[in-house]
């Protein structure tokens, strides 16, 4: 085969993440409709967010599978721009909305409507989505997720009220994390590693953003930090 | 000051939307979304002719658009066309819905920007949220945009520093949008104050892309080139600032570098057809006619069916072909010879009607025949294009291709008087005037032009090291390949009434005058014309 005609793996991943977040659309849409027509009764049941919350993971792994494939390769330019981090609070918590009413988990935001930060918007919101997912999991009755302006960093920060991450998790570098990937239990720590890896693209001066995992915080489970400079 | 949940779905009833989307389904999901929130006038398109045609008849206050709607123009395409024909105004809202990761999505013109994306899957929390801070940003801005739609800068200009005073939210707006208004008013001052400013703080690439952009307006092209750098080097994919930098190195006269900003920027969005023109334009000045071809097949290409499809294209695909498979027998030339027949038939079937354009790619084709050595089919091609010539009424355009073509067939005499004749006819067009000197000058292939013009460099090399002997060869040279070069012969004769004087070499002389003769035929408007009178008198004198 010549080089002309070797595909570009990129490419393929790119087009096929596009096609398969189409096909989410249209499964969630189906599901949304069936729903619908559905008796009283059957609706109470919590099928409909399981496949919510599903489908939003499954979308979550495609962008991050895409996002490593080309951070590997460096391709993966950021784009930076000013946004509110509010809106883009709010908007990852919209994803959750109906599941955490139905699991009977509170989420609060704490965020200065007029606080205004430069990163990469779609980036932020695929690592604060892996969070959020995370943190559903293994909480038990809340979730806090803060923003604020720490020495020239924007801090986010989700808290939760769970056991708290494992010792082997906090000790761990990225690069261990992507290496003891844990096939059996599902856990899979991609997004942990992806999280990572984009967070320090983040650069601003000699300053470089960073994520960090910690336990106790305010409800003493695990807390979760984004420091972007 | 944010718009409370109950405003909102006041405002709700009261705005029209536009759902477009190729999928059925898609389309109702959303209209019934938008109607949960209160919205009472939700019209449909299910394709990009649909959509256009709806927005003729109405203004929108917010559009809803798929990116991806199968064949035929995409969601972007849909925004600049809505832009460019003023049915989308700044206080309307046009927001794309995307499967795509942003990085996919190549920005194209900052203008042509979506106000917001939003990212598949679309669920109606996520909408009921995106489009919330949407209509309150747009509500809030409302009255700055308003003077904009109007044309009143001014005005725009002191609401945005009145907002600013408040210490509001949207302050980065403001100041993009204050820095936009300064340019287009020309206040560059104003502009650069804002974006220094802006830079002080943090490298952001609509500040640095201002900045250039500023810069440009007072003619500071190194300074502009710095910045525009600085932006792509921000932000790779915003093509717009390899536009630019295209551009400050043209006028700096940097036509290889403006070549390669302009082939990087084809690679992140090949699309855009006035951009292919333009790489194909100065590639072929910079007689790359490989990278020119490239550029105007897929001129050709991407302008199916739209405003751009242009002879002119056909026409300059079929030159660089006609150039490039010049004197070629091999497989290869025949290849491009043939492409090149096909393009240009192509034109004579599409525009018919334009009758110089039809004639011109009749007088290429005959070169494309010659220069595969296919004498009769070239003569016959020249012979149809005659018939339909008056040598008195020519037109620029047809005059200087069939010049062009004479000149290739061996008439060089009636390819000259042609062309002195043009440029009697348009002597105030400065443009055309440059295109005759050339063909007067180097009427010869794309191959002895490239030989002749690096010989020259280097002659002047050796002219400036006082190496006269050197520098008389590499004239000579490049005059075997472009004999009848105004500025080469006019170039040698120089060395030589310098070099004459301190060695008096009588041979030297008769050459001088040899070369001066073999340009004498150049008309007054000529660049060297001067210049040639000048040198005659001063041979003159020193044959005395």
């Amino acid at each position: 085969m010549s080089d002309e005609q070797r595909p570009d793996f990129s490419m393929i991943i790119a087009s096929a993440v596009h096609d398969m977040k189409n096909s989410l659309s249209m499964l969630l849409h189906s599901v949304e409709q069936m729903c619908d027509e559905l008796p009283e009764e059957w609706k109470q049941r919590q099928n409909t967010t399981t496949v919510q919350y599903e489908a939003e993971r499954v979308n979550s792994y495609l962008v991050q599978l895409l996002g490593l494939y080309r951070l590997q390769n460096e391709m993966l330019s950021l784009h930076v721009d000013e946004y509110f981090p509010l809106d883009v609070l709010e908007e990852q918590v919209a994803h959750y909305e109906a599941m955490f009413k139905d699991k009977d988990i509170s989420l609060t935001i704490d965020c200065d409507a007029n606080l205004a930060w430069y990163f990469d918007r779609e980036i932020i919101l695929g690592v604060l989505n892996n969070a959020l997912n995370n943190a559903s999991r293994y909480t038990k009755t809340r979730i806090e997720i803060s923003a604020i302006l720490e020495e020239k960093f924007l801090k986010i920060e989700i808290h939760d009220d769970g056991e708290g991450y494992p010792q082997r998790l906090l000790d761990a570098t990225p690069g261990e994390i992507i290496n003891n990937i844990n096939f059996q239990t599902g856990s899979t720590s991609l997004g942990i590693y992806f999280a990572a890896m984009v967070t320090k693209l983040h650069t601003q001066g000699d300053r470089q953003g960073s994520i960090k995992l910690s336990n106790g915080g305010k409800f003493g489970g695990g807390v979760f930090t984004i420091n972007l400079p | 000051m944010t718009l409370e949940a109950v405003q909102l779905s006041q405002l709700y009833p009261k705005l029209k939307f536009l759902v477009i989307d190729d999928f059925e389904s898609f389309r109702s999901s959303i209209r019934l979304m938008l109607s949960s929130f209160g919205a009472q006038h939700v019209d449909m398109a299910n394709s990009a002719e649909d959509a256009l045609e709806k927005c003729k008849y109405e203004f929108y206050d917010i559009i809803l658009c798929d990116y991806n709607l199968g064949d035929g123009k995409n969601g972007q395409q849909i925004l600049v066309d809505l832009r460019l024909n003023k049915r989308l105004k700044h206080i309307h809202l046009f927001i794309m819905i995307t499967a795509q990761t942003a990085k996919d999505v190549v920005l194209g013109a900052r203008e042509y920007l979506p106000d917001g994306y939003i990212a598949k899957p679309l669920t109606r929390p996520v909408l009921e949220q995106r489009l919330s801070q949407l209509i309150q940003q747009q509500e809030a801005l409302k009255p700055i945009n308003n003077e904009i739609d109007l044309n009143n800068h001014t005005k725009a200009i002191s609401l945005c520093h009145h907002l600013l005073s408040e210490d509001t939210r949207y302050k980065s707006w403001c100041l993009q949008t204050l820095g936009k208004l300064y340019l287009e008013v020309g206040d560059t001052v104003n502009a650069i104050k804002i974006y220094a400013n802006v830079l002080s703080t943090r490298e952001i690439s609509w500040a640095l892309f201002g900045m250039g952009q500023a810069l440009v307006q007072e003619q500071k092209y190194k300074q502009a080139i710095a910045s525009f750098e600085s932006t792509i080097q921000n932000n790779p994919n915003m093509v717009e600032a390899y536009d630019y930098l295209s551009r400050c190195h043209l006028k700096l006269g940097h036509k290889k570098e403006a070549q390669k900003t302009l082939e990087d920027a084809v690679i992140l969005s090949p699309r855009m057809v006035p951009r292919q023109e333009k790489l194909g334009s100065i590639s072929n000045k910079n007689n790359d006619i490989k990278t020119a071809s490239e550029a105007y097949r897929n001129a050709i290409e991407f302008s199916e069916n739209s405003i751009h499809d242009k002879p002119e294209n056909y026409l300059n695909l079929g030159r660089c072909l006609s150039d490039w498979s010049d004197g070629d027998l091999s497989d290869e030339g025949k290849e491009k010879a043939s492409e090149a027949v096909d393009v240009l038939n192509t034109l004579s079937n599409k525009f018919s009607n334009n009758e110089d354009a039809c004639l011109n790619a009749t007088l290429i084709e005959a070169r494309v025949h010659f220069g595969q050595e296919c004498k009769e089919a070239a003569e016959e091609k020249l012979y149809q294009a005659e018939c339909f010539i008056e040598e008195d009424d020519l037109s620029a355009e047809v005059g200087l291709e069939f010049s062009k073509t004479l000149y290739s067939l061996g008439q060089q005499d009636r390819a000259e008087k042609l062309l002195i004749d043009l440029a009697g006819k348009f002597e105030n067009q400065a443009e055309i005037i440059a295109r005759i000197e050339e063909l007067l000058d180097e009427p010869e292939g794309i191959k002895e032009r490239k030989q002749a013009q690096e010989l020259n460099k280097s002659g002047i090399t050796a002219f400036e090291q006082g190496k006269m002997d050197d520098a008389i060869e590499a004239f000579e040279s490049a005059l075997i390949f472009t004999p009848k070069h105004a500025a080469l012969n006019l170039n040698i004769v120089q060395v030589i009434s310098k070099h004459y004087k301190e060695n008096s070499d009588p041979t030297l002389l008769k050459k001088a005058k040899q070369y001066l003769k073999r340009i004498q035929h150049i008309p007054k408007q000529h660049n060297q014309y001067k210049r040639m009178k000048h040198f005659n008198k001063v041979i003159g004198k020193l044959t005395k």
